[in-house]
């Protein structure tokens, strides 16, 4: 069950009703039991996968807590302590690496659906308790339902303990407000996903199904990286969405990120919970920038493959992952040049047009990056590049070749219009105006017209209907 | 304390507080824009994509709402009923209210529900339901699948706002297509960026002819116009008719099994029955004419006749096919009395309707028994009627060596005398001479004929039999 599908329209407002029906006390248990059926819904042998996960998770946690108290004392409890994470990180790691990485060994195993995201989550609590950063959980029922909650189970944003374990530890009341403002942000969610990202999916797949160069293979990575970012933002949008009329508040997982003037900043902005899992776990436990400038781009190279190879299994992932390192470890580099150029030239570093152009350049190299991450393969990606200079052709863009994939004259201009609109909202929330809330002081006439408006938006333009295949979420597949 | 559901508490708290109180009054008015601006959207893309303006049902539904004097007798089936049953005509000979409430492609969930919304506003005495096998049985009779839904959707779109109708969009189809039912402009997905397609629908609807619910369809057949146009009480007139060289087809028939009627059509045929039970309406099963050229070509048409009579026995309701009528009877064999093979012209619904009128005063007066007007199964019919052709049959096929075609006459010549049937086929090409086929004088009751794909020009087919002139001929372009 994915969140643009017919069944999840059915289920949700079924699960939200009973949700406030409930007294609150059966609340916890019933998120609990959809959780699970919504997992279930993918695959009964899932269920045992994701009870296994959040066994050992929450035995590991307790058994590290109880290390450091009183039982054991001195080095014996410490080492107890780490035996506890390592465990865990044995089990949890060694299954997701079985599953997700047969396809370096040329088996074919079908991944179970979102393992990757409560894996990580799980594990981070794991750690958040050996830190000492949290309180291990002693209901395992609210720790499970931490590991499974619906809205974050299949693709993220990956939770933190501080953050939602918190929340499912509290009472919640009912807030209207929590039910306009997630109702709102699912009415965004699906516009980014069926008005936006799967129209241009129509434009990118037919391009890279038929490795095309040229003018194609340019238009459909630059648009690739919008697909990708609506197609993620609309889902994030969609969990946080869902979440919110739950009661719950869940971490932001995008902020503007092709707004971004360094690929340093972009990664800050894009897919928040997964980078900064990995700053947390990964990059400050390997040294992080403590140890000296080439320990830290060791060490930003390692958290880029390790999360390119977090993607998948494919020497794709592991260039994509390896190139949106490199370009961090080379802009650290050349950073003293940078300044001296623009200081030889007096460029002002902080006027529009050299914003502007950092921002582009930014996009650029990112996108580039998305080639590899949408080929086919890493040979298809090159095939590509290749043939984007042989068969380069310039006439493509006004001969209506482009309209012969899939999208008429009129979609693909629609397609742009929609893509301008999705620029000026992160224009305005890079400026830390938020559309929602500039909404939430209209009106509620006004704002009922204009939900009402988008609402019909994306019913008339939602690529969606008979042929629509709806497990195309892209990080659905990870 | 009894247990209160939070969100009533949420709403009932604030309806103590004199701000609050106001907030209800601007959730109803929000509510209100919010559901007006959805309907006003809908409304108006109804109005630019869904294209009624050819649709009979929309001009008969419209003259049916307008009916004021009660309906006494009701008559619901497929095209062949108000193609063939002039309630005009009804009305002078029994005196009592006829209403024709058959639409195109009527399947049995169709007529259920016309039926009660007829009994909805009129006090019905007598129901006369035609059983048309293509809409009963396999394909069309499957009508909970999605390729036949749209034959429902037809009638629902001119059907008023009741719950009969919500009843209908609920059991029609599976929840997964309900948008397409409650939103109909959702159905021309692939016309949405189509100005051409959006131009054209609105000029057809601006005429007179739609605005005064006229309706008028000319259909062209080999040069010539056939004007279909809406009479009273959901009659349609039709001046087309079957040309000199009889009746000819290129769809093969395709025969039915033993069990033809769908689990459906059977769910639905009961429920109709249940009804008029429950209701206190007579209900009398039907079957239209067809011309014999289509029930000769099927083959098995009274493996039809006798599961609708087990039916009929099993579950007290009258049947009668007048397709078994005999012809001193109802005589509707000859050419001028069809505009195609499936249905009867203007000439042919008036020698029709006045026997059905005059048939069922009859019987309901014991005046005349079933036995005395009708055969007891179609292959009876046949034996007793005049040996002839009643028409030719070529299905055309791409196969490896060409295009070929498979020619037949289709007949009721017994097996003794097939010898005496004689087929001819010749071909002219477009820029060659003519060349004999076949010239046959023999019982082969199939001719298969192939022409390479490249050559094109008229293949000429004639048939007689028993040494008499041709009796049917057609010229196909290939």
């Amino acid at each position: 069950m994915l969140f643009n599908s017919f069944e999840f329209l059915v289920f949700f407002p079924c699960v939200v009703l009973a949700y406030y029906i409930i007294p609150k006390r059966f609340r916890n248990i019933w998120l609990l039991f959809v959780s699970y059926y919504f997992y279930l819904s993918w695959d009964f042998r899932y269920i045992f996968l994701l009870f296994g996960i959040t066994m050992v998770t929450y035995l590991s946690a307790r058994g590290t807590e109880e290390a450091e108290k009183k039982t054991f004392q001195g080095k014996m409890g410490v080492y107890l302590k780490k035996a506890c994470v390592a465990v865990c990180l044995l089990i949890n790691f060694g299954i997701l690496c079985h599953l997700k990485y047969s396809l370096f060994t040329g088996k074919n195993i079908v991944l179970p659906v979102g393992i990757s995201f409560y894996t990580f989550q799980s594990f981070g609590y794991v750690m958040d308790v050996y830190r000492g950063k949290t309180v291990a959980e002693k209901n395992f029922l609210k720790y499970a339902l931490f590991v499974s909650f619906f809205p974050v189970q299949t693709s993220g944003p990956i939770e933190r303990s501080d953050n939602l374990l918190k929340q499912i530890q509290t009472e919640r009341k009912f807030d209207w407000e929590n039910v306009k403002t997630g109702l709102s942000l699912m009415l965004w969610g699906y516009f980014l996903k069926l008005v936006m990202a799967d129209r241009i999916a129509i434009f990118v797949n037919a391009v890279f199904e038929k490795e095309m160069g040229g003018v194609y293979a340019i238009l459909a990575t630059l648009l690739f990286g919008i697909q990708i970012y609506c197609d993620f933002a609309g889902y994030s949008s969609l969990a946080i969405g869902a979440a919110r009329v739950l009661g719950f508040r869940l971490l932001e997982n995008f902020d503007a990120p092709y707004l971004s003037k360094s690929v340093s900043e972009f990664w800050r902005k894009w897919h928040i919970s997964l980078t900064s899992w990995f700053r947390d776990y990964l990059y400050i436990p390997l040294g992080g920038n403590r140890k000296g400038r080439i320990r830290k781009y060791i060490n930003i190279m390692i958290v880029f493959l390790v999360s390119g190879l977090w993607h998948g299994a494919g020497w794709k992932y592991l260039i994509w992952g390896g190139l949106n390192g490199a370009y961090q470890v080379v802009g650290d580099v050349l950073r003293p040049i940078k300044q001296k150029i623009t200081d030889c030239l007096h460029l002002n570093r902080y006027s529009f047009f050299y914003q502007t152009l950092q921002k582009i350049i930014t996009f650029l190299l990112v996108d580039f990056a998305w080639l590899f991450f949408k080929a086919g393969s890493a040979g298809s990606a090159l095939r590509i590049i290749r043939k984007t200079f042989t068969e380069f052709d310039w006439k493509v863009m006004t001969d209506g070749s482009l309209y012969q994939l899939g999208l008429s004259c009129m979609e693909f201009r629609f397609m742009l219009l929609t893509i301008l609109a999705l620029l000026v909202v992160d224009i305005l929330h890079e400026q830390r105006i938020y559309v929602l809330d500039l909404l939430k002081e209209r009106n509620i006439c006004i704002r009922a017209f204009v939900y009402a408006v988008l609402l019909m938006i994306v019913v008339t333009f939602g690529v969606y209907g008979v042929n629509y295949d709806v497990g195309t979420f892209i990080y659905f597949a990870f | 304390m009894m247990w209160v559901p939070s969100f009533i508490l949420h709403f009932k708290r604030g309806c103590k507080m004199g701000e609050k109180k106001k907030k209800w009054y601007t959730i109803l008015a929000g509510t209100l824009v919010f559901i007006v601006t959805v309907c006003g959207i809908t409304g108006g893309l109804n109005y630019l994509y869904v294209d009624d303006t050819d649709e009979f049902s929309r001009y008969m539904l419209h003259d049916f709402y307008k009916q004021e004097e009660n309906i006494d007798r009701l008559y619901i089936g497929s095209s062949h009923v108000f193609c063939g049953i002039n309630p005009v005509i009804l009305d002078d000979i029994n005196g009592e209210n006829n209403y024709n409430l058959a639409t195109g492609t009527q399947q049995l969930i169709t007529s259920y529900y016309l039926l009660r919304e007829a009994d909805r506003k009129h006090d019905i005495e007598k129901v006369y339901l035609d059983l048309y096998y293509d809409c009963t049985t396999e394909g069309l009779g499957n009508f909970h699948e999605y390729e036949t839904i749209p034959y429902s959707w037809i009638v629902l779109n001119q059907m008023k706002p009741s719950v009969n109708k919500l009843s209908y969009i609920l059991h029609l189809s599976e929840p997964r297509y309900y948008y397409m039912s409650f939103l109909a402009f959702t159905r021309y997905k692939e016309q949405l960026f189509q100005p051409d397609y959006i131009a054209n629908i609105v000029e057809r609807k601006q005429t007179d002819v739609y605005k005064n619910y006229e309706y008028e369809h000319i259909r062209k057949v080999d040069g010539k116009e056939y004007v279909m146009h809406s009479a009273q009480k959901g009659f349609m007139t039709y001046n087309g008719v079957i040309e000199a060289g009889g009746f000819y087809s290129d769809v093969p028939e395709t025969p039915m099994k033993e069990n033809p009627l769908t689990e459906e059509s059977l769910e639905y045929l009961l429920k109709i029955v249940e009804y008029c039970k429950n209701r206190g309406i007579v209900l009398t099963c039907i079957g239209c004419p067809i011309s014999d050229f289509q029930l000769q070509a099927n083959g098995t048409y009274d493996n039809y006749v006798s599961q609708i009579r087990s039916l009929a026995k099993e579950y007290g309701f009258s049947y009668y096919d007048f397709n078994l009528c005999k012809e001193e009877y109802l005589d509707v064999a000859d050419n001028c009395y069809w505009s195609d093979q499936g249905h009867l012209n203007t000439a042919g619904a008036e020698k029709f309707t006045e026997f059905l009128g005059k048939f069922l005063l009859a019987e309901e007066n014991g005046e005349v028994t079933y036995q005395d007007c009708f055969y007891d199964s179609y292959a009876q019919k046949m034996k007793n009627t005049q040996e002839r052709i009643f028409g030719l049959e070529a299905i055309k096929e791409e196969t490896q060596e060409g295009v070929e075609y498979s020619i037949r006459p289709i007949h009721n010549v017994h097996e003794s005398e097939k010898q005496f049937l004689s087929v001819k086929v010749w071909k002219i090409p477009e820029n060659g001479e003519k060349e004999i086929l076949f010239d046959t004088v023999s019982g082969e009751d199939a001719l298969q004929v192939i022409l390479p794909v490249d050559e094109h020009g008229t293949l000429h087919i004639e048939a007689g039999f028993a040494g008499e002139e041709v009796s049917n001929w057609v010229k196909i372009s290939y």
